[in-house]
């Protein structure tokens, strides 16, 4: 073959192969998912698109609106002095005046639902965040996001007077940014670098540093987008963002970004607004709906234990067994801003009378360490504080989460998540139940069965050799060319294999009074082969150990309602994706544990599967 | 019908849908060349297409807005494939061939080999051309890349792809190996 006659028509001819059909019923399924989910809708003037290339002057009105719109405290500030010599950490904004120790939570009154600030915000009196970065000398084919580090967020605001101030996460930031544009949606910015937390600025927060200061001291112009596909850096656009974005910083694509590129064009900047909802902080009851146990987040159970955040700074809390109190307060940015993400929590009382009950002892002792981090979804249900993508892993392994549904995050000292807690609506005294059970999924014909189907492992979950390192679990995809598999029978009995190192025989565990318990197997019989690699002979270890833990046996539906009922099936697909190579539409048994992590999910296949145990090849 | 979608119709969205999905099927696996990531890739696009439709400002313009997006799926979809430590192997998906099979499977071998060494911007841009039948304009226009570029990244992928046949004709070439 030869490209020296004819390459159109030999690559034309070529390229005519191959499939020109998407899936009927794959279309169905992915459309009643997409129908799920909102469409983004513009917002009308006055400050969409909102751009620093429009004059000063209009700018300056556009502020002046919105201050007298929102009315919010976040516009009122003028820009301080300059940060030549800031301190070395924020200083609370709040100032608790109480010292904590109320006899009891008091009698609620009823809470409207969730009310969710929609709509980009305004480049002035907003805290950006930033979410991501794209370096001068990578290539628009493979460009290099890199998230802030949860903790140690990067931030900016901007002050009406020409102003702004922030943080690298190492060093606080400052400096001047020019209302006249010098060209179309150009506004060079003037940086000024205050002074260096060194105790705080260690990888990767050293290189957050670098690269915000390597972007901002030559930067070229700031923008601020809500328009999709807008050109970023280096040919990106703003498609590339969204899924970048998606899969690195559960963020969504109406998201608001604040886009600084340096005068190459090349490094770019991206923010993302966070918004300081602190009357939302305040005026709710939060559910705790989960709680770090060791280094996991299980699920609270019994003694409706919740929290209540009172605007004199104080805070009173219900830990199953008692109520105790404290005091908070929200660290500010050198404007004086608050800064969703930062919360001190000082427990003045301990509880009495808790006995043996792990659950209020546990919450009791989360509450005394509580270090950092509240925050609250967007309407969506996207998280938007740090730690995204632990927390969203979290959330969706073991809560039953709603589109919209409010969460409050407390960490630890170790900046782990140490508390999930929802929103709730208070009726009379008693929140109601926060986290009612995921409905059942009935199969529906032509779904495939659970019994009589080969299921291919395709995922399982793996923990670290240091648990302490990390509360959530993580997932591995199989050793490439094992294909371990399970299937199982109407009587009971399983067969499958886990990997290519031992097949098995198991039973589903009989109960007292007769029957079986299907989703607790014990393995019977395993043929083990030592033809098989050292990762393959792991593998099945972990698979074997966890095919004996699991008590639930769920078939998870195009959306993958049982994993994660209520949460968006593109949110849900995109953690599915990372680790399973799944997607909305694609059917998964989940093998979970008796917490509802899913340990192994396996994806139907077709065609025959054998076994060295099984006297034929299965049908 | 567009704007209907663009007014929140699910039933009109659904009909663009349904009209349009094969043709990015098609453009996605040609650009992937894998069913189960260009399935991934359509499904993006519809779902991205679905919430963004509001903010589509020429609605005579869905089309190549809808192929713009399919191709920054297939990218992300690329991007995914490179990161991903291990490939799960399903069963193999058998589809009926549709060519006129004047190609020999060596030459397919051989297409398919030096194909997939083209990053996913030249190969969309190869693959627009040939499935869609865009000129270049047309193409820039679509992917919202200077003309120049197009031109370059076809350019480039035609010399790739030669050199990539001949150099594994070279090697596969019994004649060669022992000259």
């Amino acid at each position: 073959m030869t490209f020296d006659h004819d390459p159109d028509r030999l690559i034309g001819t070529w390229l005519d192969e191959g499939p020109r059909s998407f899936a009927p019923s794959l279309l169905d399924r992915t459309l009643a998912d997409i129908h799920a989910s909102p469409q983004q809708r513009r917002r009308p003037a006055p400050w969409i698109p909102f751009t620093i290339s429009l004059t000063f002057k209009a700018g300056l009105a556009g502020a002046l609106v919105l201050a007298l719109l929102l009315g919010t405290r976040a516009l009122l500030p003028w820009f301080p002095s300059l940060v030549t010599g800031p301190t070395a950490s924020p200083t609370p904004a709040t100032s608790p005046t109480a010292s904590g120790s109320p006899e009891s939570i008091p009698s609620p009154a009823p809470t409207p639902d969730p009310v969710f600030v929609s709509g980009p915000p305004p480049l002035v009196g907003t805290t950006w965040q930033l979410v991501g970065r794209i370096d001068p000398d990578r290539t628009a084919t493979s460009p290099a996001y890199v998230s802030a580090r949860p903790g140690e967020p990067a931030l900016l605001r901007f002050d009406r007077g020409g102003g702004f101030v922030g943080t690298t996460g190492c060093r606080t930031i400052g400096g001047g940014y020019d209302a006249e544009p010098t060209g179309s949606r150009t506004v060079p910015l003037d940086l000024t670098v205050g002074d260096l937390r060194t105790f705080s600025c260690v990888a990767p927060i050293d290189s957050q540093d670098g690269g915000v200061l390597a972007a901002l001291d030559g930067a070229g112009g700031l923008q601020l987008t809500t328009e999709p596909y807008g050109t970023l850096a280096g040919g990106l656009t703003e498609s590339d963002l969204d899924s970048t974005l998606l899969g690195h910083f559960q963020a969504w694509p109406d998201l608001t970004r604040l886009i600084i590129r340096d005068q190459s064009g090349e490094g770019t900047l991206i923010y993302a607004s966070v918004q300081p909802d602190l009357a939302g902080l305040i005026s709710s009851d939060w559910g705790i709906a989960g709680y770090l146990a060791g280094s996991v987040i299980v699920p609270a159970t019994d003694g409706e234990p919740r929290i209540r955040f009172l605007e004199d700074g104080t805070f009173v809390a219900d830990d199953g067994c008692g109520t105790q109190g404290g005091t908070w307060g929200v660290p500010a940015l050198p404007d004086g801003a608050p800064v969703p993400g930062d919360v001190d929590v000082d427990i003045s009382r301990d509880p009495d009378g808790c006995g043996q009950d792990p659950q209020p002892a546990a919450i009791h002792a989360l509450l005394q360490q509580l270090d950092l981090g509240w925050g609250a979804t967007r309407g969506t249900g996207a998280l938007t504080l740090p730690r995204l993508t632990e927390v969203s892993d979290a959330l969706m392994a073991r809560f039953v989460a709603s589109p919209g549904t409010r969460w409050l995050l407390l960490y630890d000292a170790d900046r782990r998540v140490a508390l999930v807690l929802t929103q709730v609506v208070v009726t009379g005294t008693l929140p109601v139940d926060p986290s009612p059970s995921p409905a059942p999924i009935a199969f529906q014909a032509g779904e495939p069965p659970i019994a009589g189907t080969n299921w291919l492992v395709v995922g399982y979950q793996a923990r670290q050799a240091d648990p302490a390192a990390t509360g959530i679990p993580t997932y591995l995809a199989t050793v490439p060319g094992t294909r371990p598999f399970v299937r199982f029978s109407e009587d009971g009995s399983v067969i499958g294999s886990f990997g290519g190192c031992t097949d098995f025989v198991a039973e589903a565990l009989p109960v007292p009074g007769g029957g079986r318990q299907p989703p607790t197997f014990r393995v019977t019989d395993t043929a083990e082969y030592g033809d098989c690699s050292d990762a393959d002979a792991r593998q099945g270890l972990l698979l074997q150990t966890l095919f004996e833990r699991a008590s639930s046996l769920e078939l998870a539906d195009a959306g993958f309602k049982v994993l994660a009922e209520g949460i968006m099936p593109d949110h849900v697909a995109t953690v599915l994706r990372e680790h399973f190579d799944a997607w909305p539409g694609s059917r998964h048994l989940i093998l979970a544990d008796d917490t509802g992590t899913a340990m192994i999910v396996l994806a139907p296949v077709d065609g025959a599967l054998a076994t060295r145990l099984a006297p034929t090849d299965l049908p | 019908m567009v704007e209907r979608a663009q007014a929140g119709d699910a039933e009109a969205f659904d009909s663009l849908a349904r009209g349009a999905a094969d043709r990015l099927m098609a453009i996605a696996y040609r650009i992937l060349r894998d069913i189960g990531r260009a399935e991934d890739a359509v499904q993006s696009t519809l779902l991205t297409a679905w919430r963004q439709l509001p903010g589509l400002r020429d609605p005579d313009r869905f089309d190549a807005w809808l192929h713009r997006l399919l191709v920054h799926a297939c990218y992300a979809e690329a991007r995914k494939a490179r990161s991903q430590r291990h490939e799960v192997e399903f069963l193999p998906v058998h589809e009926p061939l549709t060519s006129d099979h004047t190609l020999t499977i060596d030459d397919r071998d051989q297409l398919e080999r030096a194909f997939r060494r083209l990053s996913p911007e030249h190969r969309a841009v190869v693959v627009l051309k040939h499935e869609l039948g865009l000129s270049q304009p047309e193409i820039a226009a679509t992917l919202g890349i200077p003309l120049g570029t197009v031109k370059s990244r076809l350019h480039s992928a035609i010399s790739t792809l030669r050199a990539a046949v001949e150099a594994d004709s070279r090697v596969t070439s019994p004649r060669e190996r022992t000259a």
